[in-house]
C-alpha cells in the first residue's frame, strides 16, 4: 500500500497544497519553505498508536497571518492522505479483507484507494478545538456505515507505519534501549530458557572471578554491608557488587555497535565516531529494522514510510551521493527533504517536489506526469478514454479527465466534438490541451536527468536560467556578465547549454514545471530556427516567445555575430598566433565569413582564446555587445524578482 | 484450538451431516427436508471455517430469510468460536444489501445515511406525492394511479428499471402510465433519501452489475457464502447472488428444500434450484432424515408431497428418526358444522388437553381471518392467546420518543422526527415545545434541530428529571453520537419517571406507559442482536436502518397459545400443532383452485400443508367444517392425499 497524494490545508505555511507522492519523493527548497512542515504533517496524520491520542497540534501549527489570528479564527487544519493502487488488484488479498470497510474503489478504473483525513478546527458550538481522524470517500465525504467506525484507524495503522528520522540524528538516542528501532530489536531477541539459564550462571561465575581479582573490592563490599545492618533490613541478604549485569536482558541492553576507525586496530563505540558516521548508522539501522522486525511485529502486509530529514547532514559529497543511491535499496516508501545538490543530482526530476515560499504561504512545484480537467461524464467520453488507455482516463467520482502525455490536435478535436455547443467544456478542454504541451516525455526526462547528474542538482536552486546552445556560448556569456560586473552565479542565474544536454524544449518544459524564469539566446541559422520551433511546440505563446527567445540577427550564428560585432581584431590576432593561414585579406568581401568559418572548427578553443585575449587587454564593459548586455540584464532582473 | 462446544456439536452430527458441514470450497447443494438439522449443519460449517482460519482476515457470509433465524444462528456460532464474530456477516439479504449500499451506494448516488421505508403507509405517501407531481406533467395520470404500489413492488422484484418498464405490460396504455408513475415514485424516494425493501436488493444488484469491481471486492472479502432457505429466493435475490459471485467464483453453500417453497407469490420458484444447479453445477448432499416429527407425521408428509410433480428428481422421501408415538399423535377432529363451531371446538380441545402447557401449542391457519376466529374462541374459553405478526414501529410513548430522538440525532433536519420528539416528550414530561419554534431558531444558524430542541427545552423547564434527561441528551447525542450510552441512560430515566409518578399517587399504568415493559424487552433484545450482528462499532445510521428492518413484535408470553399463519411458522417447531380450516378454498386456497388442480399454485398450497404439519414435535390436530362464512365447502383434498379421509 503506497501513499500517493498528500493534501494539506492551513498547517503552518502550507495553506493549500496538493503533493503527489512517488515511491521515493524528495522535497527540495529553501529554509522555511515548508518541507519539514510536510513531513511533520505526515507524522501527525499517522500516529504511532491510537491509545490516548490527543491532538497532535499546538497553536502555532494553525496557519496564521495577521496578529489577530488565532487557532479559533483559523479555517482549521486539514491533512488528507491518499493511498492508492497503481494497478488493479495490486493490494494483497489479506489487506483488502482486513481493511474492506475503508477501501474505496474507482468503479471504472478498478483501482482501490484509502483516504485518511486528519482535521482540526474550532467548533463554535462545543467551544473547543475538535481534532479527528476519519476515512473519506473518493468525493471527500466522510465514510458512513462500517467505514465510520472508530476502530478503523487502529486497524489501518497496523498496515502502514511511518518512521520519522529528523535532521538531528544522534546515535546516543537512536541506539538507546528505548529507541524506536534498536530498542525493539533488542526487546525481540529470542533466547531460549535453557540458554538464558546457562548465560546467567556464566555471568555469575564471571562476576565472582572479577570480584576476587582485587581484594580491595571485597573490603568495599564488607563496609557497605554495614549499612544494611544499621537499617535493620535483615533479610539475610548481603550487599554485593555486580561488576557485570547478571541478567542476559540487562547485558543486551548495554550492547552497542562498535566500528573500527580507519587505520587503527581498535574498535570505537559508534558514539565516538563522527556525526556523519552516526547519522549513516541510524539510517542503516532503520533498514535492519525493516528487514527483521516490521512484518513480524505488525502484519505480513505491513509497509513502512520513512520520513527523512536531510540525509546529507554531516556527510561529505561522495558519501551523500552514495547515500542517495543506497537509499534506493531501503524497502520502504521514502519521503526525504534535502538541501544538498549532491543528493539531488542522483534523484530523477519526477521524484522532486520543489517548495517555494509565496508570500505567507508556500507552494510546491513538480514535473506533472498527467494533466486534468473537469468535464461532465458521457458514454462517448468513457468510450474515448477506453480506446486511448492509458494516455487518457476518466474518474467518475470527481468528473476529471486526465491525460498523461501531450494532447494531439486530432485528439483535441475529437474531444471538442463530444461536447459540441458546450462552450464551458470547450474552454476547459483547450486549457487542458495547452497545459498538456508541457508534458515531458520519458526521453526528455532521461536526458534531463543525465544532465543533472553531470552538473549537479543546483539547477533547481537557481533563480533563473539563461539557455544557450553550446559550450562556447556558455563561456562567453559568463565572461560578458563578468565584464558587466554582474557575475551570474552571484545573481542566482544558471547558464544552461542545452545542445549537448537535451533539447531546448525539454529545458523549457522543466523551467515551466518548476516555475523558473528563463531566457534563451540562440543562433539564427537553420538549427537555431529549429530550436525556436521546439520551444513553440511546448505551448509557449507567441508573446512569450517574443519576450524570452532571443535569436541573433537573421542568418547569423554566434561566431559570425562576434566577428561582426567588434571582435574581429582579436580573432585575427589569435588566428595569426596559431599560424592559421587565411585565403582572404582584411577588407575583401567574404573575409569575415572566412574567419567565422575558421573559428567554428574549434568553437570552445577559440572562445577560451578570445576571453584570454580580452582579459589580458583589460577589456571593460564597453566591449559587451548590446545584444548580450540586454539578455544578461533581463535575466538578472528576472532572477531578482523571483 | 476448537472449543469443547464446537467439538461436541460436531460429534452430534450424523456422518452425512458431517460430510456437509466439513465441505470446503466448490459449490454444494444441501437438500434438507423439515427437521433435518440444516441449521445445525450450517452453523457447524461456518464455525468450522472460522475455527480453522483464526489468523486470517477473510469473512464468511451467511444469508437467511429472517432476522430471527440469523440471530439464532449467530449466537450458536459465537458460542462455538468465541471472538471470531467480527469475521462473520450473518443476516438477511436485506441487511446485507443495506450494508453494501452504506459502503458503496454513493456510486449510485445513494447517501449512506438513507432511510428504509418498511411500512406501506410511508410508501403510499411517497406514491401519492409522486402521482401528484406526475399529474402536473402529464394528462394521462390520474388519482387511480395511486393504487399501483403493488405493481411497482412487482417491477422492482423483477429487477425492471423505471426506464424499461413500458414494455412489461400487455396493456399498452397502462404501460405508458407506469412509465411515468414508476420513475416519479423512484424520484420521490430518492428526494427523501429513502429506499424501500425491494430497492435494497435492486440497488445492490445494480451496483454489482454496473460496477463489477465491487462484486469482486465482496468476493475477496467473503470467499465463503452460505444461503439458508434457498428455495424461497426470488428473482431479484437470486440475480443479486449471481452478480455477487460472477462467473468464476462458485463457492456457494446452499441449503434448500423444494418441498418447502411457500413464497411463490413473492417470486420464489421451484425452478430456482434447477437454475442454481445449471449455473453452478454443485455437488448434492441430501439430508432426508427428520429429527423433529414423530413417525406418523413423517408418513403423512411423504404421502402428501408425492402428489407434487414440480420438485427435484431423485429427491429422497423423508425418513423418521423418532419412532411412532401412538394413536393420538395425529388426530383429525370430527367435522364441524361451520367455522365458528370449529373455532370453539379447537379452543375447547386445547383447554382440555393442554391447559397446563399452553405455551407449547400453536394454531396454524392458511389465512389471518381464520386465526382471528380462533382467537375469539380461545378468549371465550378464558385462555391467553397471541397472534404472531410483524410489528413495524414501537407503540409505547417512551420508546416512540427514544426511537424518534435517535432518528433526529442521525438526521438533524428532519421535521417528522422533530415533531415526534416534541409530541412524545410532552406526553412524558408535560414540557410542550412547538416544533416550529425549534425550526425557526435552527434555520437562523446551523439548522441542527436537535441542538435547538435541547436549548428550548432547557429554557422552558426547571424540573430536575427533565433537566437531567436534557443534559444527557446533549452529552450523548447533541455533541457526541453515543447512542449505546444514551439508550442505556434512557431506560434508567424511564424507570425514574415511573417511580416519580407512583410517588405523585398517579396511576403508573397510565396511557403513557402502556406496553412499556413489553417494548422495553423488545428494545433491549433488538439492541443486543443488532449490535452483535454489525459489531460493537456499529454507527447510529446503520443501527437505525437495521432497526427499521426488524420486527418490534414482543416475544410471546410464556404461557399463551400462539396463533400463526403457515408462512409465519416457517423454520419454527412446536410441541403441539393445530392446523385449522382444512377445506378446499381455504387450504388449498380459492385462487389456487381457480388455477387448476395441477397448477404450480396448487402445488404451492400442498407445500403449505406440508410445512404446516412438519412443524410438529409431538402431536398434530387437524380440523375442518362444512361451512365457512355461510358457504358449504368440501374437505381439503390434502386430507385425502394424507389418507386421513378416504373416498
Amino acid at each position: 500500500m503506497k501513499l500517493r497524494e498528500v493534501v494539506i490545508k492551513n498547517f503552518r505555511c502550507l495553506v493549500d497544497l496538493v503533493v503527489p507522492i512517488t515511491d521515493t519523493t524528495v522535497l527540495v527548497g529553501e529554509n522555511n519553505s515548508g518541507k519539514t512542515a510536510l513531513l511533520e504533517a505526515l507524522k501527525a496524520a499517522l500516529p504511532r498508536g491510537t491509545a490516548g491520542r490527543g491532538t497532535p497540534f499546538d497553536e502555532y501549527d494553525y496557519h496564521m497571518v495577521k496578529t489577530s489570528d488565532s487557532p479559533q479564527t483559523s479555517e482549521g487544519i486539514v491533512i488528507e492522505l491518499w493511498f492508492r493502487e497503481d494497478k488493479s488488484d495490486e493490494w494483497p488479498v489479506p489487506l483488502v479483507q482486513a481493511l474492506d470497510p475503508i477501501i474505496q474503489t474507482d468503479p471504472v478504473m478498478d483501482l482501490d484507494s484509502i483516504g485518511l483525513r486528519l482535521s482540526s478546527k474550532y467548533d463554535g458550538t462545543a467551544k473547543e478545538i475538535v481534532t479527528k481522524w476519519e476515512f473519506i470517500a473518493l468525493d471527500g465525504q466522510p465514510l458512513g456505515g462500517k467505514g465510520a467506525s472508530p476502530y478503523n484507524l487502529g486497524r489501518f495503522l497496523s498496515y502502514i507505519r511511518l518512521f520519522y528520522l529528523s535532521a538531528l540524528r544522534s546515535s546516543d538516542v537512536e541506539f538507546s534501549p528505548r529507541s524506536q528501532f534498536w530498542g525493539r530489536i533488542l526487546n525481540n531477541l529470542e533466547i531460549s530458557e535453557e540458554q538464558r539459564k546457562t548465560l546467567s550462571e556464566e555471568l555469575t561465575k564471571l562476576n565472582n572471578t572479577l570480584l576476587t581479582a582485587d581484594p580491595r573490592l571485597e573490603q568495599v563490599r564488607v563496609s557497605l554491608d554495614k549499612v544494611q545492618r544499621i537499617m535493620a533490613m535483615g533479610t539475610g541478604q548481603n550487599t554485593s557488587i555486580q561488576a557485570l549485569p547478571l541478567k542476559p536482558w540487562d547485558l543486551m541492553s548495554k550492547s552497542e555497535v562498535v566500528i573500527k576507525a580507519r587505520g587503527t586496530e581498535s574498535y570505537f563505540p559508534l558514539s565516538r565516531h563522527g556525526q556523519g558516521m552516526q547519522s549513516l548508522a541510524v539510517l542503516f539501522l532503520f533498514q535492519a529494522y525493516l528487514d527483521v522486525l516490521l512484518k513480524p511485529t505488525f502484519q505480513p502486509e505491513t509497509e513502512a514510510i520513512l520520513a527523512l530529514e536531510e540525509p546529507e547532514a554531516h556527510l561529505h559529497p561522495q558519501a551523500t551521493r552514495a547515500l542517495a543511491v543506497n537509499l534506493g535499496e531501503v524497502k520502504s516508501q521514502k519521503i526525504i527533504s534535502s538541501h544538498s545538490p549532491y543528493f539531488i543530482q542522483e534523484i530523477p526530476f519526477t521524484q522532486i517536489r520543489l517548495f517555494r515560499r509565496d508570500g505567507p504561504s508556500s507552494k510546491v512545484l513538480y514535473v506533472k506526469r498527467s494533466f486534468t480537467a473537469n468535464v461532465p461524464e458521457t458514454k462517448e467520453l468513457i468510450e474515448f478514454c477506453r480506446n486511448k488507455t492509458p494516455k487518457f482516463s476518466y474518474h467518475i467520482s470527481d468528473s476529471t479527465l486526465s491525460v498523461s502525455g501531450r494532447m494531439e490536435e486530432q485528439e483535441y478535436r475529437d474531444l471538442l466534438r463530444l461536447y459540441s455547443g458546450q462552450n464551458g467544456v470547450h474552454a476547459e478542454l483547450k486549457r487542458l490541451k495547452n497545459e498538456s504541451q508541457l508534458y515531458l516525455s520519458d526521453n526528455d526526462l532521461r536526458d534531463l536527468d543525465t544532465y543533472a547528474k553531470r552538473i549537479r542538482g543546483d539547477v533547481l536552486f537557481a533563480r533563473a536560467w539563461l539557455l544557450c546552445e553550446g559550450q562556447s556560448d556558455y563561456l562567453l556569456l559568463r565572461y560578458f556578465a563578468e565584464l558587466l560586473e554582474k557575475p551570474l552565479d552571484q545573481e542566482g542565474v544558471t547558464i544552461i547549454d542545452f545542445q549537448n544536454n537535451g533539447s531546448p524544449g525539454a529545458f523549457v518544459g522543466l523551467a515551466r514545471a518548476f516555475e523558473i524564469p528563463w531566457i534563451m539566446v540562440c543562433d539564427n541559422d537553420d538549427a537555431g530556427k529549429g530550436f525556436v520551433n521546439q520551444v513553440k511546440d511546448r505551448g509557449v505563446t507567441d508573446d512569450e516567445i517574443k519576450e524570452l527567445v532571443r535569436p541573433l540577427e537573421d542568418g547569423f550564428d554566434f561566431e559570425l555575430f562576434l566577428v561582426k560585432n567588434g571582435f574581429i581584431q582579436e580573432y585575427i590576432q589569435i588566428l595569426t598566433e596559431q599560424r592559421v593561414s587565411l585565403i582572404k585579406k582584411e577588407g575583401d568581401a567574404g573575409f569575415e565569413d572566412e574567419i567565422a568559418s575558421m573559428i567554428r572548427k574549434d568553437k570552445t578553443g577559440y572562445a577560451n582564446a578570445l576571453i584570454e585575449k580580452l582579459r589580458t587587454a583589460g577589456a571593460d564593459k564597453s566591449r559587451v555587445p548590446h545584444f548580450f548586455e540586454v539578455a544578461i540584464k533581463d535575466i538578472i532582473k528576472k532572477a531578482s524578482t523571483t | 484450538m476448537s472449543t469443547k462446544e464446537l467439538i461436541s456439536a460436531w460429534e452430534e452430527l450424523s456422518p452425512v451431516q458431517q460430510e456437509a458441514a466439513k465441505w470446503d470450497k466448490s459449490p454444494l447443494l444441501v437438500l434438507a427436508g423439515p427437521g433435518a438439522g440444516k441449521t445445525r449443519v450450517l452453523t457447524c460449517r461456518i464455525a468450522h471455517i472460522l475455527d480453522s482460519s483464526c489468523d486470517k482476515n477473510f469473512r464468511v457470509l451467511g444469508l437467511t430469510f429472517t432476522n430471527k433465524a440469523a440471530d439464532e444462528m449467530r449466537s450458536r456460532v459465537v458460542n462455538f468460536v468465541p471472538g471470531q464474530e467480527g469475521r462473520l456477516f450473518l443476516g438477511t439479504f436485506h441487511s446485507f444489501c443495506a450494508d453494501v449500499l452504506r459502503q458503496h451506494g454513493t456510486h449510485l448516488n445513494i447517501n449512506p445515511n438513507f432511510h428504509i421505508y418498511s411500512q406501506n403507509v410511508d410508501l403510499q405517501a411517497v406514491l401519492n406525492k409522486a402521482v401528484k407531481e406526475a399529474r402536473k406533467r402529464s394528462d394521462v395520470i390520474s388519482d387511480l394511479d395511486k393504487k399501483t404500489l403493488l405493481v411497482i413492488q412487482r417491477l422492482k422484484s423483477r429487477l425492471v428499471l423505471p426506464e424499461n418498464c413500458r414494455e412489461e405490460f400487455i396493456d399498452k396504455e397502462f404501460g405508458e402510465r407506469m412509465a411515468i408513475v414508476y420513475p416519479a415514485y423512484e424520484a420521490e424516494l430518492s428526494k427523501r433519501n429513502a429506499l424501500d425493501f425491494n430497492s435494497l436488493i435492486f440497488k445492490a444488484y445494480q451496483l454489482f452489475t454496473k460496477f463489477p469491481t465491487f462484486a469482486k471486492r465482496y468476493r475477496t472479502v467473503y470467499p465463503y457464502i452460505c444461503i439458508d432457505e434457498f428455495q424461497d429466493t426470488n428473482h431479484a435475490q437470486y440475480n443479486f447472488i449471481r452478480a455477487l459471485t460472477g462467473d468464476q467464483h462458485k463457492n456457494l453453500f446452499i441449503v434448500a428444500d423444494d418441498d418447502q417453497i411457500i413464497y411463490q407469490w413473492n417470486g420464489a420458484s421451484h425452478k430456482r434450484i434447477e437454475e442454481f444447479v445449471k449455473n453452478y453445477s454443485p455437488s448434492v448432499i441430501q439430508l432426508p432424515m427428520n429429527y423433529r416429527c414423530p413417525h406418523e407425521i413423517v408418513k403423512l408428509a411423504n404421502d402428501l408431497i408425492c402428489h407434487n410433480f414440480l420438485r427435484t428428481a431423485d429427491k429422497k422421501p423423508l425418513e423418521a428418526f423418532h419412532p411412532s408415538l401412538g394413536k393420538d399423535t395425529v388426530r383429525l377432529l370430527h367435522v364441524f358444522s361451520e367455522f365458528d363451531a370449529e373455532a370453539v371446538g379447537v379452543a375447547k380441545d386445547i383447554k382440555n388437553l393442554h391447559s397446563n402447557h399452553l405455551g407449547s401449542v400453536v394454531v396454524l391457519g392458511r389465512s389471518r381471518k381464520l386465526l382471528e376466529g380462533v382467537e375469539l374462541a380461545l378468549r371465550g374459553e378464558g385462555l391467553p392467546v397471541v397472534i404472531s405478526q410483524r410489528k413495524d414501529e414501537f407503540e409505547s410513548t417512551p420508546f416512540m420518543w427514544l426511537h424518534s430522538i435517535l432518528r433526529l440525532a442521525n438526521d438533524r433536519q428532519d421535521r417528522t422526527y422533530l415533531e415526534a420528539v416534541c409530541g412524545t416528550f410532552a406526553q412524558l414530561t408535560e414540557v410542550e415545545v412547538d416544533p416550529d419554534d425549534v425550526i425557526t431558531q435552527a434555520r437562523a444558524s446551523n439548522r441542527d434541530y436537535l441542538q435547538y430542541w435541547i436549548k428550548i427545552v432547557r429554557q422552558k423547564t426547571s424540573g430536575t428529571l427533565v433537566k437531567e434527561v436534557i443534559d444527557q441528551t446533549s452529552r450523548f447525542l447533541g455533541e457526541g453520537r453515543d447512542f449505546h450510552m444514551f439508550s442505556k441512560y434512557a431506560l434508567e430515566w424511564f424507570n425514574k419517571l415511573i417511580q416519580a409518578q407512583q410517588q405523585a399517587d398517579s396511576d403508573p399504568t397510565t396511557e403513557v406507559f402502556t406496553r412499556y415493559e413489553e417494548e422495553r424487552s423488545v428494545w433491549e433484545e433488538l439492541m443486543r442482536e443488532i449490535t452483535k450482528s454489525l459489531g460493537d462499532e456499529i454507527t447510529l445510521e446503520a443501527f437505525l436502518q437495521e432497526l427499521q428492518m426488524h420486527s418490534k413484535e414482543p416475544s410471546p408470553m410464556p404461557n399463551a397459545v400462539i396463533l400463526m399463519t403457515i408462512h409465519g411458522a416457517k423454520g419454527k417447531e412446536f410441541d403441539h400443532v393445530y392446523l385449522i380450516g382444512l377445506v378446499d378454498d381455504e387450504l388449498p386456497s380459492f385462487q389456487s383452485k381457480q388455477k387448476g388442480d395441477n397448477s404450480p399454485e396448487m402445488e404451492e398450497e400442498r407445500r403449505n400443508c406440508f410445512v404446516a404439519i412438519t412443524r410438529t414435535i409431538k402431536t398434530l390436530t387437524l380440523s375442518y367444517a362444512e361451512k365457512y362464512r355461510g358457504w358449504p365447502k368440501k374437505p381439503s383434498r390434502f386430507l385425502f392425499e394424507m389418507k386421513l379421509l378416504s373416498g
